[in-house]
């Protein structure tokens, strides 16, 4: 059984308790992935690194790739592919740019960088975004050619990701079309192609909403896939 | 209405004026372009200063916004080292010539044009690097088409000139979400879309030397590859008078593109 | 026995030779080819085919001759641009059985006087010797693009350097491994091979590549050129060489399951 999760946002006592509930699980969970938003502009992002870092005894390596939150801190630091946080700043404001500039540390962001973009497994793609960026939201409002792209782009048959932070199955069941190409000095008929099952999860959002968590087992050999929520207590003084 | 689209001009006068007369020829009401205007062929200077003064609406293709923006074009858009030396020869030498006038109005080329239910972009929606060749999966062309939210795409980057089809596309989605109790599922459907390759003027990849275009009806939804002979020697002396790489000039008379294409069509630099 | 194989230039010695050593079992085989010390194309792809075969160099040729005691076979491959009269000296001193390679419509005068024995060979266009330029490249510790070099390959045996009429080549590539090319005007189209030799996997190659390519009018300097533009930089030859650890290291993990 794999965990999945994303977008802890260093919210820290969000994270400690889908820890718990994983150890709750009857079935043992052999894999933990995280994917992506680690961090966020809160304070806490440094001490949810370390506990990522340093796991307990018993407890699991986490496989970690980055998030839209890591890929900001990368522009603020300018070690990433953007010159500018210009979408942090059009989405949170100066004001949330200078507090991640506050939360994050050059050397976490040094580590962060170390990251993968994302994660491919038997026919699994564990991103946080999607195949084309961090940024890319895929929720099940999403049109369905989008979904497929993003799958096929990769050739991979299930897309686990966590940009929207919303918890969803989205199963493409048929799909068919015809087509055909004519060139200078060819006509090709018209073919009809159809594709496999594929799907895309979102596999929820740890610590955005407090008190509540949401996060997606998966079992690799069956397919299936349990969401979770876990509800726990709300710390006083931190956070929202 | 008949227009006439195309592509890919690379610098190439002598190509550029005689797919002009064979529009003229066509009686094409409007013609529009989808950028590559400099880059690679002798002329960018006067093949600018053509489309200015025949008003013709025009996308910005990656070329020109590289020589706007600094060389931009990743790595990856090369399909090879050999290629990647040869374009910034190119480039550099362009990068030189152009006149800042020319610059300026390559700046201000806009990525998409839009007229009712076509749409024109020189490499897909996403970006002007992007290729969409003929081969591309199905589905995939389907969703660049949906993407630029027209009946008709037309583009230009890879040379090649080709019409795709793609219709009665279907796909059976089933949603779950955990707070709906019920999975819901939803049918699309997608008519009749069409990619329309207008090709290349200047820097022909099919090989053959001539220059290619599209004509198209906006009534009757007729397209006509054109494939238009030119005086390609007069280029390729240019090229090498110029001062631009002899090899240049050698793969324009077969046909044979300056640079070859990138092999992965759906490869998008995240530069 | 000492077999000297002579012919002109595209004739198929070089394929003669590979059959004859093809058909030999349980016995030592020797070759030497004269004056093709500095780009010895044609030695290595047989030494990669065929690990055993005795290779002899310019200055050996007392062990060579020493070497027919025990019964080895040692075939000497004359190269076209070499005269018979030139190679005389030495054939007269082994006492070798001489094979021409002759091509059915060249003129094989010469040849069929000189051989002992002639065998009928590939079709070649004739061509005088004086007019045809020769340009040899060393390229011993560069790894080149394969992309790069299809294009460069497919642009000089289709003229852009001038009329080629013959190329062969050994090239070292990023995935480790040694190419042999071999072009032949109006005969093969872009033809590359892996040599059977260990893959390279770290710094530069220390093992010989190179080209050879005959033609006329020859642009060396556009070749030249041309082919370093081909030429991975040394950042680029550790993170390929790096990427192969990894799959190499990757698959052994999975042979162990």
């Amino acid at each position: 059984m794999w965990a999945i999760l994303s977008g802890i946002e260093g919210n820290l006592a969000a994270y400690e308790a889908v820890l718990a509930d994983i150890k709750r699980q009857r079935v043992t969970v052999e894999e933990l992935y995280i994917l992506g938003d680690l961090v966020a502009a809160k304070p806490e992002s440094e001490k949810v690194i370390k506990r990522i870092q340093n796991p307990l005894s018993g407890e699991l390596q986490p496989q970690v790739c980055v998030g839209w939150w890591e890929e900001q801190c990368f522009a603020l630091h300018g070690l990433g592919s953007l010159a500018e946080p210009t979408e942090l700043i059009a989405r949170y404001g100066k004001q949330t740019a200078k507090l991640l500039w506050d939360s994050v540390s050059r050397e976490t962001v040094q580590w962060l960088r170390g990251l993968h973009f994302g994660f491919f497994e038997l026919d699994c793609l564990l991103i946080h975004g999607s195949s084309v960026s961090v940024s890319d939201e895929l929720t099940p409002q999403t049109p369905p050619w989008q979904m497929l792209d993003r799958l096929q782009r990769v050739q991979a048959n299930s897309l686990f990701c966590g940009r929207s932070g919303q918890v969803f199955e989205c199963q493409l069941q048929s799909a068919s079309i015809a087509t055909s190409v004519v060139t200078l000095d060819n006509k090709q008929p018209v073919q009809t192609v159809t594709t496999l099952q594929k799907r895309v999860v979102g596999v929820g959002n740890v610590g955005r909403e407090a008190g509540k968590a949401t996060y997606t087992l998966y079992n690799p050999k069956s397919a299936r896939l349990d969401f979770k929520t876990v509800f726990y207590g709300c710390q006083k003084g931190f956070g929202s | 209405m008949k227009i006439a689209v195309m592509s890919c001009i690379h610098g190439n006068y002598e190509a550029l004026n005689e797919v002009l007369i064979d529009i003229d020829r066509h009686s094409a009401e409007k013609i529009y372009c989808v950028g590559d205007l400099v880059g690679y062929g002798p002329y960018p200077n006067e093949v600018v200063k053509l489309i200015r003064s025949l008003d013709i609406p025009t996308a910005q293709g990656c070329w020109d916004e590289d020589i706007v923006e600094g060389l931009n074009a990743c790595e990856c858009s090369y399909p090879s080292l050999l290629a990647e030396k040869r374009g910034k020869l190119a480039h550099e030498w362009t990068n030189k010539e152009v006149h800042p006038e020319v610059r300026q109005y390559l700046a201000q080329l806009p990525h998409t044009l839009k007229e009712n239910n076509l749409c024109f972009v020189h490499g897909s929606p996403n970006s002007n690097h992007e290729y969409l060749l003929p081969e591309m999966d199905a589905f995939a062309a389907l969703e660049r088409v949906l993407a630029s939210n027209a009946d008709v795409l037309f583009c230009g980057h890879t040379h090649i000139p080709y019409v795709r089809t793609l219709d009665s596309a279907q796909l059976q989605v089933k949603v779950h979400q955990p707070q709906n109790k019920e999975e819901r599922s939803i049918s699309f459907n997608a008519p009749l879309k069409r990619i329309i390759n207008v090709g290349s003027v200047g820097e022909p990849r099919h090989g053959r030397p001539n220059a290619t275009y599209v004509v198209y009806d906006t009534e009757t939804e007729e397209v006509i590859l054109r494939e238009v002979e030119y005086d390609y020697k007069k280029t390729c002396q240019a090229i090498i008078d110029r001062g631009l790489p002899p090899i240049f000039a050698w793969r324009l008379a077969r046909g044979l593109e300056f640079a070859e294409k990138a092999d992965d069509p759906t490869h998008v630099c995240e530069r | 026995m000492i077999i000297a194989v002579a012919g002109s230039l595209g004739a198929g010695k070089s394929q003669w030779i590979r059959q004859q050593i093809a058909q030999i079992d349980n016995q030592p085989i020797g070759y030497f080819s004269p004056q093709t010390d500095s780009v010895p194309i044609d030695t290595i792809f047989l030494q990669s085919e065929y690990p055993q075969l005795q290779i002899y160099q310019t200055g050996q040729e007392v062990e060579l001759i020493k070497s027919q005691i025990d019964g080895t076979t040692t075939y000497i491959e004359i190269p076209w641009y070499l005269n018979l009269s030139e190679i005389e000296p030495l054939l007269a001193t082994l006492n070798c059985h001489r094979v021409g390679i002759c091509s059915e419509d060249g003129n094989n005068s010469e040849l069929r006087k000189w051989a002992d024995e002639i065998v009928l060979g590939a079709a070649t266009i004739s061509y005088l010797k004086m007019s045809l330029d020769i340009y040899r490249g060393i390229l011993t510790g560069e790894i080149l693009d394969y992309d790069s070099l299809a294009t460069f390959w497919l642009e000089l045996i289709q003229g852009a350097y001038g009329e080629v009429i013959r190329a062969k080549a050994i090239f070292d590539l990023a995935d480790g491994q040694s190419y042999h090319g071999n072009f032949i005007s109006g005969k093969t189209k872009l033809n590359f091979k892996a040599l059977n030799l260990p893959p390279w996997l770290k710094d530069r190659p220390d093992r010989f590549s190179g080209f050879e390519i005959v033609g006329k009018n020859l642009d060396k300097q556009e070749i030249a050129r041309t082919v370093r533009d081909c030429c991975i930089s040394s950042e680029a030859i550790a993170y390929y060489q790096q990427q192969m650890k990894n799959s190499l290291e990757n698959r052994t993990e999975v042979e162990v399951l």
